[in-house]
């Protein structure tokens, strides 16, 4: 393999090039699960997170040259994210509604499969307030989001988002007060709902 | 305004709704501290609703951590592609072999996904089919070949020990170049036969590309 004559690699053996290899590789296990949140927070709603994170990864390998400062890695690799996660939206489902492959597999489609990952996951409760998370602006429902990635400080947010960590401490606070208001909402609209129902069923008899 | 006349040095209640939505949220992360919870305690005896909306927070802030540990958990079995970075100017080369032995040195001491995902060093062997599928991904884009992949598509799924085995078609989206093109027909004896399709070009819209 060439190498630069300047060669330094940080350990015997290696070259330059490896040593930023080792780098990338090392930066990806460290940051990758809130990598995943940014995602979650971005992503259009039928989209596959898992998908995008092998999206994220192409991405991040192909676009490492532009990275000119290390110290910076975990606000490129949100930007990374986020664009992925835009791009699916801009690509749209039209890759899930496949036609039948010769008859040997029936495209039941994302949704069904997202599902039933899921459900082996996640709670009820998880699944409906990830939805209801959906609705919340874009500055809050990414620091809410990020906080639950287990272990996530202020800090580490403010610093992946660029902010003050007061400020993610503050929109954190109004992103959870919002969404249970969203939650509270939401049940007294299904019980308003059954009540119309049992209503409905009784005047029918 | 009220004062906490029971401990002067912690402040005035929290009487404004921002104010004990703060120290709700840092109650529910750890944060509030000693002064913290006893400036909820004394927002709670002017309002004991206030303790409602802790536990409905603190549910939330668990159901919702359990939905992200989902997406966290498919992070950590997504690997970087086996391409290497593209070239890039010498004199750039010093920050990163510091940031490298820093992150490095950092990562091999302190953190618990070593043994799940230990760093790969340049030569090593592919270790796993999702490795194998990246490089394939890499390589293959880069030669033209491979366009991307599409969305898994479900065959089926059972239960099976309390779990679900789903079995699914991952496609993924490939273009070559060929000479002629072909398409089969049947015969009047019943044999299918390729038949050679000529395809004027003006009928392509200008712009698409695959």
């Amino acid at each position: 393999m060439a190498q630069p004559e300047d060669q330094r690699g940080i350990a015997p053996g290696l070259s330059l090039a490896e040593s930023e290899d080792t780098w990338l590789r090392a930066a990806w296990a460290e940051n990758r699960r809130w990598v995943a949140a940014v995602l979650l927070a971005y992503k259009p709603a039928w989209a596959d997170v898992e998908d995008l994170l092998q999206d994220v990864a192409l991405s991040v390998v192909r676009k490492l040259p532009e990275l000119r400062d290390p110290e910076a890695v975990r606000g490129w690799l949100r930007t990374v994210a986020i664009n992925a996660a835009h791009a699916a939206a801009r690509k749209g489902k039209r890759w899930s509604k496949h036609e039948s492959l010769d008859g040997v597999v029936a495209a039941i489609g994302v949704d069904a499969h997202a599902e039933a990952e899921e459900r082996s996951r996640v709670s009820d409760e998880g699944r409906r307030l990830l939805r209801l998370a959906a609705k919340l602006p874009e500055g809050y429902r990414e620091p809410l989001l990020l906080k639950a990635v287990h272990g996530m400080s202020y800090r580490e947010i403010g610093r992946v988002m660029d902010i003050p960590e007061t400020t993610v401490e503050t929109r954190i606070a109004r992103a959870r007060k919002r969404l249970r208001e969203l939650a509270e909402q939401r049940e007294e609209d299904d019980a308003a709902l059954t009540l119309e129902e049992r209503g409905g069923e009784g005047t029918n008899s | 305004m009220n004062t906490n006349g029971d401990n002067p040095d912690v402040g005035p209640v929290p009487t404004e709704g921002n104010e004990v939505d703060l120290l709700i949220s840092r109650a529910v992360d750890g944060e509030a501290g000693r002064s913290g919870w006893v400036l909820l305690e004394a927002a709670a005896h002017e309002d004991p609703g206030v303790w409602r909306r802790l536990a409905l927070s603190f549910r939330d802030h668990l159901a919702l951590s359990e939905a992200v540990c989902g997406a966290s958990s498919a992070a950590e079995r997504t690997a970087l592609p086996g391409a290497r970075p593209q070239t890039r100017p010498a004199a750039a080369w010093a920050g990163w072999l510091a940031a490298a032995a820093a992150l490095t040195f950092a990562i091999f001491v302190t953190s618990k996904e070593r043994r799940e995902s230990p760093v790969q060093q340049a030569g090593s062997p592919i270790v796993s089919a999702a490795d194998a599928l990246n490089n394939y991904l890499t390589l293959g884009a880069r030669e033209g070949q491979v366009i991307g992949q599409g969305e898994r598509q479900l065959v089926g799924y059972q239960p099976d020990g309390g779990e679900y085995v789903v079995v699914y078609v991952r496609p993924i989206v490939e273009r070559v170049r060929v000479k002629d093109l072909y398409k089969f027909s049947m015969e009047e004896s019943g044999v299918r036969v390729p038949v050679q399709v000529e395809v004027p070009e003006a009928i392509f819209e200008r712009g698409m590309a695959y």
